[in-house]
């Protein structure tokens, strides 16, 4: 593991913030691992930043939890250099390596010990955890997505990325999560928004097929994604864990929706 | 002591000899006194002779991992046993005092009884003695193999089968044990069947899986030859160490191709296909992946992936793709964790349904 330096740790705080590069095939991938004081007893928490690629505001909001809950917190810094794309997972963008590279160098190096981690991401990167997840759900406990902007839906009739179909891009991804969806979905999946993001702003990806299918805002699609995956559920037969969070009075804006909207707080204890 | 004496020392002459990758869980201080009762040598036993002349091989792979050159009058120790090797030769496990066959570099004596035409005659040993232990018994692989289980192990077993030698099988156990090790599991890698060799084992653990094993650590030095219920016996001795090591998957190469005489018996058992839940078939071209295909449906598997030699040619890939309706899967995507475990989830989900149907 090459650490490199040791982050503005919290005066408060009792944890400790490192940061460490692992390498994929991609290029290197680097992150800051919250380490609490006392051993960790519960899945460490991988929590992907959104576009703006504030991976500090995630340090800042998540350590708490890792003194509080004896939680390691892996924060990705996707850099927009090597990872101009980090939020969906294609042929020539792979930020599932990255993760898994991730973790299993903190694995080798004891840092955590579980085969699961609980996936958090905020916007592009909540699109990146349900598709990790969708990828790999024997590797995922727990997923909390937070005002993503789409998803992919588990629809065989839409092409990948919008859906499981064949689409366009070069890959397997369609069948490879098409296969792993009873995985998936026997996983807790907890979204958040905020109740007035509902901008159409640049940073939302807008296209007929997509606002059709999914809706215009973020809202909208968080609630049609919630509802579509607990029809999956039930139709699976599986228990309904899909629940939808709306965080009153936020827009899109990550500490607006810790510091207002409760959204740590509702990760560690859903409502 | 005179010097014949010590020429003849069996401690000195064991000291300097070149003992063979097959040899490695052997206790070199078990071997305290050597017969030459060569008619009574068994599959396993070890031997203890001098290289009379080089031939096919012109190494020796040593129990360190390491090749080493072969010279005139050099003193070796293999173990005696059959091989099974269409591109070199096909051996049995017999010792003539006169001169031995080297029948395989990781350690093979024998006597030849076929030889492909293409290939040199094979390095001649001769034997000065069988080895014994205090008991008086002789010194055979078999007493250092991995304990056999006491229960039937339930981790989950993807197979990878091949058309013929050289289809590309070690690489598909490879890269596949490469995937699945990327997602963070504890992945195995063991070979069922075929020749003691550290090239397979050394391209495993290249790859940095957490376990490997081969059936000369189920006290094997090949398998050519050997009835069936030892070499089942012996897989379930390796299933289970992975076990013991908290392994999550095995990858298991059985070698040769389908019609190979210990290849077809396991195929052809019904226990076996029980315990196998996802397969990997390496093919060296469209025809024989189309052929291979064929066979393996008749005895009642579909295989999950073809890959192999196959997978290099766009054209061949789709040639076999139209004939079998399989997908061809290159090195490439065998590494690929997501596809790896794709193949896992299929292995495991056959092996629940087998569960349920034997419970």
């Amino acid at each position: 593991m090459n650490i490199s330096y040791p982050l503005n740790d919290c005066k408060a705080s009792t944890s400790r913030v490192t940061m460490v590069t692992g390498v994929c095939e991609n290029g290197p991938i680097s992150a800051y691992v919250i380490t609490p004081e006392r051993p960790a007893t519960r899945a460490p928490i991988v929590a992907i930043h959104g576009i703006s690629r504030k991976a500090e505001e995630l340090v800042e909001q998540f350590q708490p939890e890792a003194d509080a809950n004896g939680q390691v917190i892996i924060v990705p810094v996707f850099d927009k250099a090597t990872w101009p794309v980090f939020q969906r997972i294609t042929a020539k963008h792979r930020p599932d390596l990255a993760l898994l590279a991730l973790l299993n160098m903190l694995r080798q190096d004891r840092v955590i010990g579980s085969k699961r981690v609980n996936l958090f991401g905020f916007s592009g990167g909540a699109q990146l955890a349900h598709r990790f997840a969708m990828l790999f759900p024997e590797l995922v406990d727990e997923i909390h997505l937070g005002s993503a902007g789409w998803y992919t839906l588990p629809l065989p009739n839409l092409p990948y990325p919008l859906g499981m179909g064949p689409g366009s891009s070069k890959g397997n991804w369609h069948s490879l999560m098409a296969g792993s969806l009873p995985h998936f979905l026997n996983r807790p999946i907890r979204v958040y928004v905020g109740t007035d993001d509902t901008a159409q702003d640049e940073a939302l990806r807008r296209d007929p097929l997509l606002n059709q299918v999914q809706g215009d805002t973020r809202v909208e699609r968080a609630e049609r994604y919630v509802s579509l995956i607990a029809r999956c559920q039930i139709e699976m037969g599986l228990p309904v864990t899909a629940r939808l969070e709306l965080l009153e009075n936020c827009v899109h804006d990550f500490g607006q929706c810790c510091t207002e909207g409760g959204l740590i707080q509702l990760i560690r204890t859903p409502r | 002591m005179s010097f014949e004496t010590i020429l003849n020392d069996p401690g000195t002459q064991l000291a300097e000899a070149k003992w063979s990758f097959a040899t490695r869980r052997v206790d070199h201080t078990d071997a305290v006194s050597m017969m030459t009762d060569f008619e009574n040598t068994g599959h396993g036993d070890l031997i203890l002779g001098r290289v009379m002349t080089i031939g096919k091989h012109a190494g020796i792979q040593l129990a360190s991992g390491r090749r080493s050159e072969l010279f005139t009058g050099d003193l070796v120790v293999l173990p005696c046993a059959a091989r099974y090797a269409p591109d070199q030769f096909e051996g049995i496990a017999e010792i003539d005092p006169n001169g031995a066959d080297m029948l395989a570099g990781g350690g093979c004596l024998g006597k030849v009884r076929a030889r492909n035409e293409r290939v040199k005659p094979p390095t001649r040993v001769l034997p000065i003695g069988r080895l014994t232990n205090r008991a008086g018994t002789a010194v055979n692989l078999a007493d250092y193999a991995l304990p056999a289980p006491t229960e039937a192990s339930r981790i989950p077993v993807i197979a990878v089968f091949g058309t013929a030698m050289n289809s590309g099988k070690t690489l598909a156990t490879a890269r596949l044990g490469y995937g699945l090790r990327q997602t963070g599991l504890k992945v195995a890698t063991i070979k069922a069947t075929g020749t003691g060799s550290f090239g397979d084992f050394n391209e495993y653990e290249d790859t940095g899986v957490h376990y490997i094993a081969d059936f000369t650590d189920a006290g094997l030095a090949t398998t050519y030859m050997v009835p069936l219920p030892r070499i089942k016996n012996g897989i379930e001795r390796l299933l289970a160490d992975a076990e013991r090591h908290e392994c999550d998957v095995v990858v298991m190469e059985v070698a040769d191709g389908l019609f190979q005489r210990e290849s077809a018996a396991l195929l052809a058992d019904e226990e076996f296909r029980q315990r196998i839940g996802a397969m990997v078939f390496a093919c060296g071209d469209a025809v024989a992946a189309a052929g291979g295909v064929h066979e393996l449906r008749r005895l009642g598997y579909e295989p999950d992936a073809l890959t192999g030699m196959l997978s290099c040619s766009p054209m061949a890939v789709a040639e076999a793709q139209a004939a079998t309706g399989i997908r061809v899967m290159t090195k490439g995507e065998l590494s690929d964790p997501g596809e790896a475990m794709a193949i896992l989830r299929r292995a495991t989900r056959s092996h629940a349904e087998a569960c349920t149907a034997t419970s």
